[in-house]
Parts: structure tokens; C-alpha cells; sequence
């Protein structure tokens, strides 16, 4: 087989593959399936990703003022209230 | 080249575009035409710009192999990420008994030396032109070119 008899044999191929083409679609009025899917699908999980973000709100968080720790009782020892009071000097009786 | 020119100049190359599309994708011709709209969309929108170092059809069949590789790419990790095996790929629509020797034996040949052998006698390009549009040397060219032809007369001889 010789390189004419090739060349004859590819364009016998390339006559019956293009003898009917697919009409060009090049003014962009349908972009491929797959790529239109995987719009689709990008869409459909940042929807999603929106409504999670939206139901699960933190909680509101407590004041730094107001908050006391749960493990404040500890520090509550007996006869603790003398440090933290100033203690009564008795009157002193009148002189005469 | 503005993009009413463009247009023109894709319709004008369509038949042969689409011929090297099915050659990129193993002659399934509805991969073909996801890849050539898929390229058509690529040129006009502006992503793949013509810089006029080579032919316009040279450099639009560049773009039509790049964009085939990344289309089988992608099809294949979506088999795998499905956990399933493409479909079978029905048999090449080819009447003639030549014609489908031919086929399968281009089959048998390495990617390359059926790139390179398409271009040359299926889309009558020289193996310079060939060479840019698999982007590799002129050299690298003519070797994948003598072996696949060395190749391919082989097969068929033998069939």
C-alpha cells in the first residue's frame, strides 16, 4: 500500500464521517449538557450551603458583665465573709 | 479577526473541524460535537484567542485536541466518581469494509502516530502544520509520522 492509496482510503473515511456534520451551534444559543449540569449542580450545593448558614445562627452569647462561672461555689469557704467585710469597732462608753 | 469574521471562518472549517473532533474522541460522535460546541463557545467567548502564528485551522485544531483531552478527563473521573464504567461506545458508522479495517487498524497505533497520520492524510495537512497542532517539534513529527505509516501499512497488509 503506497501513499496514495492511504491518502484515497482517509478521505473515503473522511467523505462518510463528514459527509452530515452537526449543524455549528457557534452562536452560543445551547452550551454543552455537561457544563449546564455542572452550573446546575454549583447553584443547587451554594443554595444549600445559604440555608445551613441561615438556620444554624450561633446563639446570643452572655455578657461578659453579667457572666459568673459555674465553679464560683468553690471559692466560697468558711468564714470567708471576714475578708470581705471590715469589721465594727464598738462604741466607746462616754466619759464623764 | 473580529467575531462576525470568526464565525464565518468556524462554518467554513466546521466539516473538518468535526472530522478531527471524532478522531480526538475515538469517533464518538456525541462526544465530537460536545467538544466542538464546547471549542466554538471557547473561540468567541474569548478564551482561546488566535495569536496568527499559524493557520487559523491549525490552531483551531490545537484547541479541538486540548479540549478533547480535558473532555476525557473529565468523563473518566466522573465514571469514577460514580463507581461505574462508561457505557460501551457503539461501532464506528462506517458502511464500508476499508474504511472500518482502517479504522480499527488506526486503533492499534499510539495516540501520537494516529494524531499525526490523521492530520497528514485525513485532513490533508504537511507534517510541519501537523506538528503545531499537537504542539511538539518537526522532528518529533516525522518520527511518530514514519513509524505510525510503517505501522498502519503493516496492519492493514496483514488483515
Amino acid at each position: 500500500m503506497n501513499d496514495s492509496d492511504l491518502r484515497s482510503l482517509f478521505h473515503q473515511l473522511r467523505d462518510e464521517e463528514t459527509r452530515f456534520p452537526p449543524s455549528p451551534r457557534t452562536r452560543g444559543e445551547g452550551a454543552p449538557k455537561g457544563r449546564m449540569r455542572g452550573w446546575a449542580l454549583a447553584i443547587v450545593a451554594i443554595l444549600i450551603v445559604i440555608v445551613f448558614a441561615l438556620r444554624r445562627r450561633p446563639e446570643p452569647t452572655e455578657s461578659i458583665l453579667t457572666w459568673k462561672p459555674p465553679t464560683d461555689v468553690l471559692l466560697r469557704t468558711p468564714g470567708s465573709e471576714l475578708l470581705t467585710t471590715v469589721p465594727r469597732i464598738p462604741d466607746l462608753p462616754e466619759r464623764k | 479577526m473580529d467575531r462576525a469574521e470568526l464565525e464565518c471562518e468556524l462554518e467554513r472549517l466546521h466539516a473538518a473541524s468535526f472530522g478531527w473532533a471524532l478522531g480526538c474522541c475515538g469517533r464518538n460522535r456525541d462526544d465530537a460535537e460536545e467538544v466542538l460546541q464546547t471549542v466554538y463557545l471557547k473561540v468567541l467567548d474569548g478564551k482561546a484567542r488566535f495569536d496568527g502564528r499559524s493557520s487559523l485551522k491549525t490552531w483551531l485544531f490545537a484547541v479541538i485536541r486540548r479540549t478533547a483531552m480535558a473532555h476525557r478527563r473529565t468523563r473518566w473521573i466522573r465514571s469514577l466518581a460514580l463507581l461505574r464504567l462508561p457505557p460501551p461506545q457503539p461501532p464506528p458508522e462506517v458502511d464500508q469494509m476499508e474504511t472500518r479495517r482502517l479504522v480499527a487498524a488506526l486503533r492499534r497505533l499510539s495516540r501520537r502516530q494516529r494524531e499525526v497520520l490523521e492530520l497528514v492524510f485525513y485532513h490533508d495537512m504537511t507534517i510541519e502544520e501537523a506538528g503545531q497542532a499537537l504542539r511538539i517539534s518537526l522532528g518529533s513529527a516525522r518520527v511518530h509520522y514514519t513509524r505510525g505509516k510503517k505501522r498502519l501499512e503493516a496492519l492493514l497488509g496483514n488483515e
